[in-house]
């Protein structure tokens, strides 16, 4: 039973991540599921599903398919629909059930591919890995599809792409436009930011850039691709607060001083087609940390590590613990949060820390009393819709003015 | 890298040509592993004089818990790394999906890139039943088949429906057929009825395996035809399909080996 949610919810599943990453850029994203199944992505995990016009689709499989392993109605109406909407590209993923009877998404987009001459992808989700480790792929997979060398030119000032942004982690309360202005007001050039409020042209202009912000999770790996084939470095941190702001913009002029990269680094890969037994490996916390923290926070461990620093340096508080329930991230994403994903360990962690910066559907692990002690601090990808209205803009200074008057 | 698998009829000999080819490899000093892909995991046993490897499925069950490097797998007779994937008790769950979940974890723990072996062969259970039963097909993995056949009607029969899976998934980059193994029970024009199976397909015949006691001899003893007696007309014959199949392909760490 150890594996058992109780109070607790999950996160956004890895096809969500996916559909989310690539929802801007003018592809035809099908999700590979029974019919109805959209809803569950459309109602809660995609805030832009009602303003923002996309070509998102279920593709309403049903059992006789599923028996007969049988993907070419799936392909036939993806080939009619791509024929008549003419998209930049076509995503397929799936959900658990295509997964379990072996089927091979990747496969049936090489043969689209082929058939449509539109350049398809197909990604291996079970709908049990995250959303993160989905968007992660996702965004790696666009890179490696569409980011052809460009010609060095001479230009004064830095460039930058931002990667590793979707609603799923930043909502759409605010977070992108601060960080815009935050790098426009430092007078850095920003070419692309993946993948909110850019249009695929400007992704495409990815490789013209000196540095790459990773701000999540999602973005590493295809950072990772962008150094490996561009030579261009990067940067992981989210400027959470008025010290990460600052913190942010020293790195960046720093880390572009040092120029591009000669050498070819490693790709990291994204953690979606890691073993999902990582999800029962994840119940270990460091016990000895309990009774410790001051504030405990629970979520994406670049964004709990930038209110951390964001506490320990304007707030002065000490002993700042960083949980992140997601265990299938590339654990150069991590930088020393535990990973936790079972109820009963993140309970005791919770129980024993004074504060607890955390979804608010975490406050149920908490006994009543001790609820006061909770900071609500909503995240799409675990809340869904439910909470949208209390997410602040964590992004640059107007955080530190949030997180005081809570604390 | 070479990347075998072997399909067949349940209990018409797959596991007893993959252990010998993989042990007749071995003698000629290549780097194997063998990965038996069926709940039964007797694939690799006799290459451990028969005590049997841990299934990866196994040790996730006892374990709660995915196995590391040190326990996905043992070295046997000439060093051919022996891997089960296991599966469900008979009646319950999913056995290709156990070969897919064991595919993950191969990948994820870089047993290939650890253990950099010239050939992998892959033993997968009677037909291709399902989805999982053609994960080891798929782009990535094998790249050839050889399909174990003898002239019985039912053998024939499963060779001739694993033959469709492999067309049907021919536009997909999945493997192709390299040839077939004949494996004798000595039925009635045996080798005329496979002949003129190959030839309706347009595959070849690799080898020629005839019924041997001496085969059933060092089996019950956990060995090999190769390990028992390499001097052996059989095992001669496993030693001419390794070579065959590996062409020009030379060991890579030559001399490593004994």
């Amino acid at each position: 039973m150890n594996q058992s949610q109780r109070v607790l919810s999950t996160y956004a599943a890895d096809l969500f991540g996916i559909s989310s990453a690539l929802y801007e850029l003018g592809g035809l994203i099908v999700m590979h599921d029974a019919s109805g199944c959209n809803s569950t992505y459309g109602t809660h995990d995609e805030p832009r599903w009602y303003d923002t016009p996309s070509m998102a689709y279920i593709s309403g499989l049903n059992e006789v398919d599923t028996i007969h392993g049988n993907d070419k109605r799936l392909r036939d109406n993806i080939k009619e629909a791509a024929l008549e909407m003419q998209p930049a590209f076509i995503a397929i993923s799936g959900s658990p059930m295509p997964n379990v009877i072996g089927s091979d998404l990747k496969s049936a987009a090489a043969l689209l591919e082929r058939e449509t001459g539109i350049p398809c992808m197909g990604f291996r989700t079970d709908g049990i890995h995250t959303y993160a480790a989905g968007a992660g792929e996702a965004f790696l997979e666009y890179a490696r599809r569409f980011l052809k060398p460009v010609p060095e030119e001479q230009h004064g000032g830095i460039r930058v792409n931002i990667l590793g942004v979707t609603p799923l982690d930043f909502s759409v309360t605010g977070n992108t436009t601060a960080m815009r202005k935050i790098l426009a007001g430092a007078g850095i050039e920003l070419i692309s930011l993946w993948a909110m409020g850019s249009s695929p042209e400007e992704l495409q202009r990815a490789p013209s850039a000196d540095l790459n912000l990773v701000v999540s999770s999602a973005g590493l790996s295809a950072a990772s691709y962008m150094e490996a084939e561009f030579g261009i470095p990067y940067l992981c941190m989210t400027p959470v607060g008025k010290s990460g702001q600052e913190l942010w913009l020293r790195l960046i002029r720093e880390r572009a001083a040092e120029g591009k990269r000669k050498e070819k680094g490693k790709l990291i890969p994204s953690g979606l087609y890691g073993s999902i037994s990582c999800f029962g490996m994840s119940g270990r916390t460091k016990p000895e940390e309990d009774g410790k923290a001051q504030v405990l926070i629970i979520g994406e461990p670049l964004i709990s590590e930038g209110i951390k620093n964001c506490l320990m340096t304007e707030f002065g508080i000490e002993h700042v613990r960083r949980i992140c329930p997601l265990p299938d991230l590339p654990k150069e994403a991590y930088a020393g949060a535990e990973i936790v994903t079972q109820e009963q360990h993140l309970a005791r962690a919770a129980a024993s820390a004074e504060r607890v910066i955390a979804d608010p559907i975490y406050a149920r692990l908490l006994p009543e009393e001790k609820r006061k002690a909770f900071i609500r601090f909503p995240h799409e990808a675990y809340s869904g819709r439910h909470y949208r209205e209390e997410i602040p803009v964590f992004t640059g200074n107007s955080f530190s003015e949030w997180i005081g008057e809570q604390l | 890298m070479k990347k075998i698998a072997i399909y067949g009829k349940g209990g018409i000999g797959k596991s007893t040509t993959t252990a010998n080819l993989a042990a007749a490899l071995a003698a000629d000093g290549y780097k194997v592993i063998q990965i038996g892909c069926d709940p039964k995991a007797d694939s690799t046993m006799n290459l451990l004089k028969g005590v049997p490897v841990q299934p990866v499925m196994d040790y996730y069950r006892l374990h709660d818990e995915e196995p590391d490097f040190e326990h996905i797998g043992r070295e046997g007779f000439g060093g051919v790394f022996c891997i089960e994937t296991g599966g469900p008790t008979p009646g319950l769950g999913c056995a290709g999906r156990g070969i897919i979940a064991t595919f993950d974890l191969l990948e994820e723990l870089e047993v290939f890139e650890r253990i950099r072996p010239d050939v992998v062969l892959y033993d997968v259970l009677g037909d291709v039943v399902c989805g999982g039963f053609a994960a080891p097909i798929r782009e990535g993995y094998a790249e050839e088949i050889l399909i174990v056949t003898s002239g019985e009607k039912m053998a024939l029969y499963a060779a001739d429906n694993i033959s469709t899976a492999v067309r049907n998934f021919e536009d997909r980059g999945y493997a192709h057929v390299r040839g077939i193994v004949l494996n004798r029970r000595n039925v009635p024009d045996e080798e005329e009825k496979v002949r003129s199976f190959a030839e309706k397909h347009g595959f070849p015949i690799c080898a020629d395996i005839p019924r041997s006691d001496e085969i059933n001899y060092y089996e019950d003893r956990g060995m090999t035809v190769i390990e028992g007696d390499p001097s052996l007309p059989v095992s001669r014959l496993y030693m001419q399909l390794a070579r065959d199949l590996m062409g020009d392909e030379k060991p890579q760490r030559e001399g490593d080996h004994e």
